[in-house]
């Protein structure tokens, strides 16, 4: 059936002579996913794009140029035209926490949002072996000690950590790991006391393999109410992590509009939610491209005060 | 024992059978083409796989990492062009005794290598996986370390004739490792404004660039001198090329050493093919009763670095299903697909997934004697291309090094550095400095740092604590002893 619908689509694009109001859209739109192919939010993206390709009546073309947390896309995105025919797909930290490490030339404001899809969840993990249980007992261990050693994977779980350290008076030593792997060996083999780690830790939390003391996204996790968030705990940090399309800056309204109502009924799909919530161990969440840009905005602005708050 | 049996039926289906088999297809034709490789492969397969049923499509990638082992090796052994920094260890013998006019039996001893010491592997991965996985673990950092200082040390080995020359290749390979953004502080090295560097300089671009790229110059200049009777020579002796039963017995003992170090390596998440690979090459080197054979085409080369890496791939199932944790990027790939269909790495793997996984079990040992049967029937037809003229094929080859990395680098950025470590490797070939040397560096370089920058931190606040890594501290104090029996070896092997 597909097949014969993209012939006839092909075979209608043909014979028709260049209509002057040509309604988006009319040719395949690139969809450049910030991360390496074959991982969890390459994944949700292409099923993603699947959905959009049906609602669309178009091809999506999925290109993955991934790098520095979606940096290395989200460059070459904003240099595209703004015609709605070449978007992104990054995540919310690439906005608003990236820029302010001075390490790239754009900022939140160089690119129009789209929508947002669906909320990553991130936690503390400690071994199992651990002489804790909980929060509690970790700072308690740790203030006894002196000292903590803690499995960092991004810049901003390690400003996090320092900033509970500052507040708690515990010195950490944090212990720099490349990708997500590095600080789950570190903590499954009893290396550290404490790691960053993605929603992967939840079966492994279920297993029994590891302990997870709490939960860095604001939301927590639904299923496990016994794991506190951090403003449970009475800090007044989080990490926000939710994937997010994006676009030229000045991209062609009709366009931006078309795309977000496109996915907004994606995300409604059987596929994309089982993904997401079973697999993926994700949440779902749908904002569009205003309320993304809000949302970028107010997590930058609390970002920029925690860095503040650590460089005293 | 009830879901051991449906696991068999499941996996001895027609369609898991076939989707193996097209895998295992689909791996060694993507892995021998030059500037495509495995993890490629896996990339390309993945989306084909995501509406079939979980053995099949499990099965199906598990067969294209298998495949994809052997292919690298075809591209490197016929056409001196590696796919991947490990390949570069079957270079080394493979092309000098193809190019002597036996291409085949060149393919077949990395072949049969290869099969041996797959099913090595996985033969501990179905029996031995759990227990072994919570040993892996014990090794943390400070063991990765130690491990890695005295690999290297072994590995200084191969540094061709002049041991200053290969320090030097080694340390500049480590220094362009360094380009990316420092692990520790975060901020940008060497990486003049280009996000593109912050991961790194992407090791395909620089591996195909340095390796393969100048081989295609230096035989498109010979090009000019080729003659029709190099061929006809070449065709005379087709007749004794083939590996014999005798021939490939007596290959025992580097296949049986190389499946050792390529499952121990591969046990152990972070280490990767390239040590493997190179570790069992020198290791053969050193117990060889002819070493100064090795180089000049060799079977003994090829099997050494042919059943290693082909280890490799087996034993990094064992963190990967059992931990989560991916030990190379064909594995990391393989996490996600994982993922997609359902199956969620972890310690209660075996009972969660218990019928699934047997399945895969089975599913790996039935791609193995794939990669036998249409391996054997592969490469009649790919050592054909030792007949081709050279300005017929390397052109092609090129075209294909740039359109691979192109894809599956994302880009002309990776194109360009390609295109310009060319010209480096193009040189230190010129210069005798060797290549091979650049490759481990770079490759090996960056473990080596942030191993010992994490060991650092982790014994910051308690250094008495490096008395509880015995087997780390032995390693460390016999690395002085190994470099002492090297260079002496060295200085026998000179005089004699």
């Amino acid at each position: 059936m597909k097949i014969l619908r993209t012939i006839l689509a092909a075979a209608a694009a043909f014979t028709m002579v260049a209509p002057a109001y040509a309604e988006y859209p009319d040719k395949p739109i690139t969809l450049v996913v910030g991360f390496r192919a074959g991982g969890g939010s390459d994944t949700a993206a292409r099923i993603l794009a699947t959905e959009m390709e049906s609602i669309l009546g178009q091809k999506l073309i999925v290109e993955n140029k991934g790098g520095a947390g979606g940096a290395v896309a989200t460059e070459y995105v904003r240099r595209q035209k703004p015609d709605g025919y070449t978007i992104g797909f990054a995540v919310a930290t690439t906005f608003a926490f990236t820029p302010l490490t001075g390490n790239v030339a754009y900022t939140a404001d160089d690119v129009d949002f789209v929508a947002t899809t669906h909320g990553y969840r991130t936690v503390f993990a400690s071994p199992k072996d651990a002489t804790f249980d909980d929060w509690a007992g970790m700072i308690a261990t740790a203030k006894d000690r002196g000292w903590l050693n803690y499995a960092s994977i991004i810049p901003l779980d390690r400003a996090i950590i320092k900033y509970i350290g500052n507040k708690e008076g515990i010195e950490v030593n944090i212990v720099p790991t490349r990708g997500g792997a590095g600080a789950r060996q570190a903590v499954l083999g009893g290396h550290v006391d404490l790691a960053f780690s993605g929603s992967n830790a939840l079966p492994m939390y279920e297993d029994g393999a590891l302990k997870v003391v709490a939960a860095l996204n604001p939301e927590g996790i639904a299923e496990h109410t016994s794991i506190p968030t951090l403003s449970n705990l009475g800090y007044d940090v989080a990490a926000s992590e939710a994937a997010v399309f994006f676009g030229p800056k000045d991209m062609d309204p009709e366009a931006r509009a078309k795309l977000e109502s496109a996915l907004e009924e994606a995300v409604k799909s059987e596929a994309f939610r089982d993904f997401v919530n079973n697999k993926f161990r994700g949440f779902e969440t749908f904002q569009d491209g205003a309320a993304t840009a809000a949302s970028i905005a107010e997590d930058a602005v609390a970002y920029q005060e925690l860095l503040a708050a650590i460089k005293e | 024992m009830d879901f051991i049996i449906t696991a068999l039926l499941d996996a001895l289906s027609l369609t898991t059978f076939l989707s193996v088999a097209l895998g295992v297809l689909i791996g060694i034709v993507i892995g021998a083409i030059p500037g495509l490789n495995a993890p490629m492969a896996i990339a390309v397969a993945i989306p084909l796989t995501f509406t079939m049923a979980p053995l099949a499509a499990i099965g199906m990638l598990v067969g294209v990492m298998k495949g994809g082992g052997f292919g690298g090796a075809i591209g490197a052994i016929l056409l001196n062009t590696p796919g991947e920094p490990h390949s570069a260890a079957t270079t080394l013998d493979g092309h000098p005794l193809a190019k002597s006019g036996k291409p085949r039996k060149a393919l077949q001893t990395a072949l049969y290598s290869s099969v041996v010491g797959d099913s090595c592997s996985d033969l501990v991965l179905i029996l031995l996986a759990p227990t072994l996985a919570i040993f892996a673990l014990q090794a943390g950092p400070v063991e990765l370390a130690a491990i890695l200082i005295i690999s290297l040390t072994l590995i200084a080995s191969l540094s061709g004739k002049s041991l200053a020359k290969g320090i030097f290749a080694a340390a500049f390979g480590a220094l362009l490792a360094t380009v990316g953004v420092d692990p520790e502080t975060a901020s940008p090295r060497f990486t003049f404004g280009f996000v593109e560097l912050f991961d790194g300089l992407p090791l395909a671009a620089v591996a195909i660039g340095v390796l393969a790229v100048p081989e295609i110059i230096m035989r498109l200049q010979e090009g000019r001198h080729y003659r029709r009777r190099d061929v006809e020579a070449v065709a005379t002796e087709a007749r004794q090329d083939r590996l014999t039963l005798s021939e490939f017995l007596a290959l025992k003992m580097p296949i049986f050493r190389g499946a050792g170090i390529g499952t121990a390596i591969g046990a152990l998440p972070g280490l990767g093919t390239t040590l493997a690979a190179f570790l069992s090459y020198a290791a053969t080197k050193r117990f060889s009763k002819q070493p100064e054979k090795l180089g000049t085409g060799a079977t003994e080369g090829i099997a050494a670095t042919e059943s290693a890496n082909s280890a490799v791939s087996g034993a990094n199932l064992i963190p990967l299903l059992t931990l989560g944790i991916p030990g190379n990027l064909t594995a990391a790939l393989l996490v996600g697909a994982f993922l997609i269909h359902g199956v969620t790495p972890g310690p209660l793997i075996f009972q969660r997934d218990a019928q699934l996984i047997y399945g895969l079990f089975a599913a790996m040992i039935m791609a193995n004697v794939m990669v036998l049967v249409i391996g054997s029937f592969g490469l009649r037809v790919f050592a054909l291309i030792v007949k081709v003229p050279p300005y017929v094929v390397y052109p092609i080859v090129l075209l294909l090094c740039v359109v691979g990395i192109y894809v599956s680098q994302g880009g002309f950025f990776a194109v360009w550095l390609m295109l310009g470590f060319a010209v480096l490797g193009y040189l230190m070939v010129r210069l005798e400095i060797s290549v091979v040397c650049f490759i481990i560096g770079l490759v090996l370089g960056p473990m080596i740092e942030l191993s010992i920058r994490q060991s650092v931190v982790l014994l910051s606040r308690n250094p008495a604590a490096i008395f509880d890594h015995v087997f780390a501290l032995v390693l460390v104090v016999a690395t002085p002893f190994v470099a002492w029996i090297l260079v002496r070896d060295r200085a026998r092997l000179s005089d004699g």
